[in-house]
């Protein structure tokens, strides 16, 4: 079965949206605690940005879905394509010296799939209901996009080459 | 007011998040060395693998050195993140001098509130204006040319660092250092301020750029240790590194263990092959090898332990020196295991320590446990080309195809001569269980007294020399140290006596056996003895009331770590006796 | 299973301590972290009943960053502290985690031990194939040709442990390997190897991107298991001798009598103090 065919009705998908951003705001959280930890500040503050756009969204999705009483889903019954949820930024992408427009970039990438996600139910879901739904929401990620490439806008291109940190690494213990 | 030269200068670097404080802090150094001076330089981090806040701590000067001083003069700060992490071993003073980024936002008031003098150089935004230019490399020629370097050097060293990482890099990090150099804001500071000049040492003697572990991977290769066994352990794992290609490259090997129970067995057994053998680890690997080593003393086997000491108990603080496995060295073993242990005094005695311990664990076939300490092991020093004698020793006694072979044959010496496997005939089976002269077990009493006076007689008869301990100047108070604090004791009694305190500065250096009787020939006629050193339980001074008499008055300065202890509160403990 | 008896949801996050974690950016432990709080807040244990056991290097440096009971004991010793635990109180919870160097070099006569003794327990080994705390040398899953350890530069030259082989061999009764870039999936595996009636074992791929960069690729190289998980250790043998050890899932499972020493039941000191009597 397609992800599309088994968000089959309202209620699912609701559950769906939520859990997306909710992974993505926690996700986008611990991210900045690593940023923080290995003193990269900006790039950290830059995170904490994300994660709280991340909650404000997950706030709507749950404010739209008052009446409505969401299945409780396991964290692996989700069936997401990519085995997480599409907006959460891959872990293996950082690195402690990353900079702003290099996070940028993985989030729009977040931002681009979780679009892609809702586009796909929009059109393939078997309830009209979730077409409509997932529809709005795509056209929200797009704009999101559009909020991130004008942030991207500070950070010039010349910041695109990985830094280098020269000292060695340390044994802690 | 420190009575500090102006030609005997400390710097702290600090910096975090990949600054590169550590490299510049390396390459402040190397370049101390290239213009004739001396130092040390230590390392302090936070617990990131990557990425943590670092500080490096240089001392440079015109005459030898072997400690760090007890204030910093200069703090050059990349940046202020995490700054509490190293107040405690960075101390400043009212007219210490601070130089900062003031992009990197407000100074701490800990800092700022002592009233340094303080420099502000904008040295984010002057490497943004060198191509592939970074903040460390600016500081790097700010302090260069605070310093009173000359720069035709750094280049070349540049080359050497970062060479690998391509000629973009090696441009940026010279157009930088020499942005830093030419910076007229540390141009203009410089001339209103006391100042270091170049050093003349260049001129006089060659000397050495090397640290505490190296030393010792050097002495165990001029020992004729030519296998070793390996497990990873903080502060040591850098030796046993230093030694793997080293090994090979002599037509020995190094095997990597799968733990330290493994290690010393491994070292046993090559040993027992005929070859001399080591290991290196800390607290808590000694504490694993304790059955092992018994084994080695009980089946009369050589083998050397280079145990570098640190934070304890347990897992403790891995990255810090600590004068706290003595008593283990020393009385760890089960049952009663006359063995050798030795402590390194200084960087060079680090060299001087292990070449002695693996001729004697050779000669005496016992086990030889050095003990170092992180301080030593991972503080890296420019000093003279190290020079000493050491007495004469045989190499390992072996036996050739005899009948009737004693491989424990009760000699006056203790030391029975060992037949190497692949010498016919004299086939001996070694072991823990107590045995007769040829190695068969044995539970009789006669046989475990023979041997066990035998074991201890090897030891306790043989004629150490002169190197039992380390013995300067004269006067009416003595202070007894060993291992690391030996240097700083040292610096203190220097100051003392200039200040015109005469004082005798003990420093053993074979803690086991002890040398009673050397020791009150070196005591007479002192009235006040300090003993110093870095544990809290105060671990060498029960080891002094266990085996020697110390008749005069008797004070210890006990401290642990993972502060060093500083120069000036020895000499404070002394001018204020009374 | 899901009794909700709580008013208030526990969330994985609630089962985390307030310590940033130091684990370098990009690092695979975030992920198993991550895991095991899911799968506690999925089983609802209440954090006081459950305790993590770990050792010394970069993943045992976990359990500092959970808030339920724990151990960060010596090197290589995990598994012995765990085993004490669970013989004086069964009723916990007992999970144990380490890297590869903790649990297979030092620790590899307890991992053989643990996995025959088959006490109720569940052990995760963050496999990294290196030793990452002490700046980078082999382990024993290390590849015999990577020489960029300064210990072995040319390399060991000696074939890695296959984990799940060994622990199969050693008589473990649950087997499973999962991938941190699929912390859901690990999730998934940990609830299964908890509910498990004896010795649990995971071996979590995590790769190292300090020591280890080229691990990041091994998203790209991860796969599912095709077949179900089996009962049958000769076919269980099978399957991991032909995989080329980048296959998830649980790949063997099955009911061993597990070690629970003592009844504990107090039967009074009857005789006890008598029995020396003249």
């Amino acid at each position: 079965m397609s992800l599309a065919e088994k968000i089959s009705n309202l209620q699912t998908f609701l559950a769906y949206s939520v859990a997306l951003e909710e992974e993505a705001a926690e996700r986008h959280d611990d991210l900045a605690d690593m940023m923080d930890v290995h003193n990269n500040p900006e790039v950290a503050e830059t995170f904490r940005k994300l994660a709280h756009y991340s909650r404000l969204h997950a706030q709507e999705i749950r404010d739209h879905s008052k009446g409505h009483k969401l299945p409780v889903i396991a964290p692996w019954d989700f069936g997401w394509e990519n085995m997480e949820g599409p907006e959460t930024a891959d872990i293996s992408d950082m690195n402690y010296l990353m900079s702003n427009r290099q996070a940028l970039k993985i989030a729009m990438g977040n931002e681009q799939r979780a679009h892609d996600f809702y586009f796909q139910i929009s059109k393939e879901s078997p309830d009209p209901a979730v077409c409509a739904l997932a529809e709005e929401f795509s056209e929200e990620e797009k704009e999101h996009l559009g909020l991130l490439e004008k942030w991207l806008e500070q950070y010039p291109e010349s910041e695109e080459e990985l830094a280098f940190d020269p000292d060695p690494a340390h044994m802690p213990e | 007011m420190n009575a500090i030269k102006s030609c005997d200068i400390s710097v702290a670097i600090t910096g975090s998040g990949g600054a590169g404080a550590i490299t510049a802090g390396e390459l402040l150094l190397s370049l101390a060395g290239k213009n004739g001076c001396f130092g040390m330089m230590r390392r302090s981090f936070g617990p990131q693998i990557r990425g943590g806040e670092a500080a490096a701590l240089v001392r440079i000067s015109h005459s030898p050195v072997e400690c760090m001083n007890d204030t910093f003069d200069l703090l050059l700060a990349l940046d202020w993140r995490n700054a509490d992490r190293f107040a405690e071993e960075i101390a400043l003073r009212p007219d210490s001098l601070i130089i900062a980024d003031p992009s990197a936002g407000k100074i701490p008031e800990s800092i700022s509130e002592l009233g340094v003098d303080i420099i502000e150089v904008p040295m984010k935004d002057l490497a943004k204006a060198v191509p592939a230019g970074r903040p460390n490399m600016i500081a790097l020629g700010l302090l260069s040319h605070w310093l009173g370097f000359c720069s035709d050097e750094a280049g070349r060293l540049i080359v050497e660092v970062f060479g690998r990482k391509g000629e973009e890099i090696v441009a940026g990090s010279r157009a930088a250092f020499n942005a830093g150099f030419t910076e007229p804001l540390i141009v203009e500071a410089r001339e209103s301020r006391p100042r270091a000049e170049r050093g003349q040492a260049s001129a006089m003697q060659s000397r050495w750029h090397f640290n505490g572990n190296q030393g010792c991977g050097l002495g165990a290769i001029r020992g004729g240790i030519r296998f070793a066994a390996a497990y990873p352990i903080t502060p040591a794992s850098d030796l046993l590194e230093w030694l793997s290609p080293r090994l090979e490259q002599l037509g020995g090997s190094l095997v990597q263990a799968e733990d330290e129970l493994a290690s010393i067995n491994m070292v046993i057994g090559a040993s027992f092959g005929g070859v001399p053998s080591m290991t290196a680890t800390s607290g808590p690997g000694l504490a694993l090898m304790t059955e092992a080593m018994g084994l080695a003393v009980a089946s009369e086997t050589p083998a050397v332990v280079v145990n570098v000491m640190r934070g304890g108990p347990s897992t403790g603080i891995p990255t810090k020196s600590e004068q706290v496995d003595l008593n283990m060295a020393l009385y760890g073993l089960h049952g009663d295991a006359p063995h050798l242990v030795l402590g390194a005094l200084d960087h060079v005695d680090c060299i001087l320590t292990t070449e002695w311990s693996v001729r004697l664990a050779e000669a005496l076939q016992t086990v030889a446990i050095v003990l170092t300490d992180q301080n030593l092991a991972q503080s890296t020093v420019l000093v003279p080309e190290p020079e000493y004698h050491l007495p004469e020793i045989s190499g390992r006694s072996t036996a050739g195809p005899q009948d009737d072979y004693l491989r424990y044959d009760v000699t006056d010496s203790g030391v029975s001569p060992m037949a190497i496997p692949g010498t016919a005939d004299s086939t001996y089976v070694a072991d823990g269980l107590e045995h007769t002269e040829s190695g068969k077990p044995s539970t009789a009493a006669a046989d475990h007294l023979a041997q066990l006076d035998k074991r201890e007689r090897k030891i306790s008869s043989f004629d150490y020399g002169d190197h039992w301990a380390d013995i300067r100047g004269e006067g009416p108070t003595a202070i007894l140290t060993w291992g690391s604090t030996a240097a700083v004791v040292r610096e203190a009694s220097s100051r003392l006596q200039a200040a015109g305190h005469e004082v005798k500065v003990i420093a053993l250096r074979l803690l086991m056996p002890a040398s009673p009787d050397k020791l009150a020939q070196e005591l007479q006629g002192i009235e006040r003895v300090l003993i110093v050193e870095q544990s809290h339980s105060r671990q060498f001074y029960h080891y002094l009331r266990s085996f020697y008499e110390i008749t005069a008055e008797t004070r210890t300065l006990a401290r642990p770590g993972p502060l060093p202890i500083t120069p000036a509160e020895i000499v404070g403990q002394i001018e204020n006796w009374s | 299973m899901n009794q909700a008896t709580q008013a208030i949801p526990i969330k994985p996050r609630d089962y985390k301590s307030e310590l940033k974690p130091v684990w370098c950016p990009g690092c695979g432990d975030f992920a198993v972290l991550n895991a095991i709080t899911k799968a506690l807040a999925f089983m609802e244990l209440p954090r006081e009943d459950v305790a993590l056991i770990s050792g010394i290097g970069c993943s045992s440096r976990i359990s500092a960053y959970t808030s339920l009971y724990g151990f960060h004991g010596v090197h290589g010793r995990a598994l012995a502290l765990a085993a004490g635990l669970k013989a004086a109180r069964q009723d916990l919870t007992v999970l144990v985690a380490g890297g590869d160097g903790d649990g297979l070099s030092i620790g590899g006569n307890h991992f053989i031990h643990a996995c025959r003794r088959n006490m109720d327990m569940t052990y995760i080994i963050m496999d990294n194939e290196v030793y990452g705390m002490t700046k980078g040398q082999a382990s024993p899953t290390t590849a015999p040709d990577w020489a960029d350890s300064k210990l072995t530069p040319h390399g060991t030259g000696i074939r890695p442990f296959q984990p799940a082989g060994l622990a199969l061999t050693a008589g473990a009764s649950f087997i499973a390997r999962g991938f941190t870039g699929d912390p859901n999936g690990l999730a998934k595996i940990l609830v299964a190897a908890i509910q498990h009636k004896g010795f649990s074992f995971i071996q979590a791929l995590s790769p190292c991107p300090t020591f280890r960069p080229e691990q990041m690729q091994w998203k790209h190289h991860v796969r599912e298991f095709d077949s179900e998980t089996t009962s049958n250790p000769i076919e269980a043998a099978q399957r991991i001798q032909a995989d080329d050890g980048m296959s998830m899932g649980i790949i063997f499972q099955n009911e061993y009598p597990v070690f629970r020493p003592g009844t504990g039941v107090d039967a009074g000191m009857g005789s006890i103090e008598s029995e020396f009597t003249v």
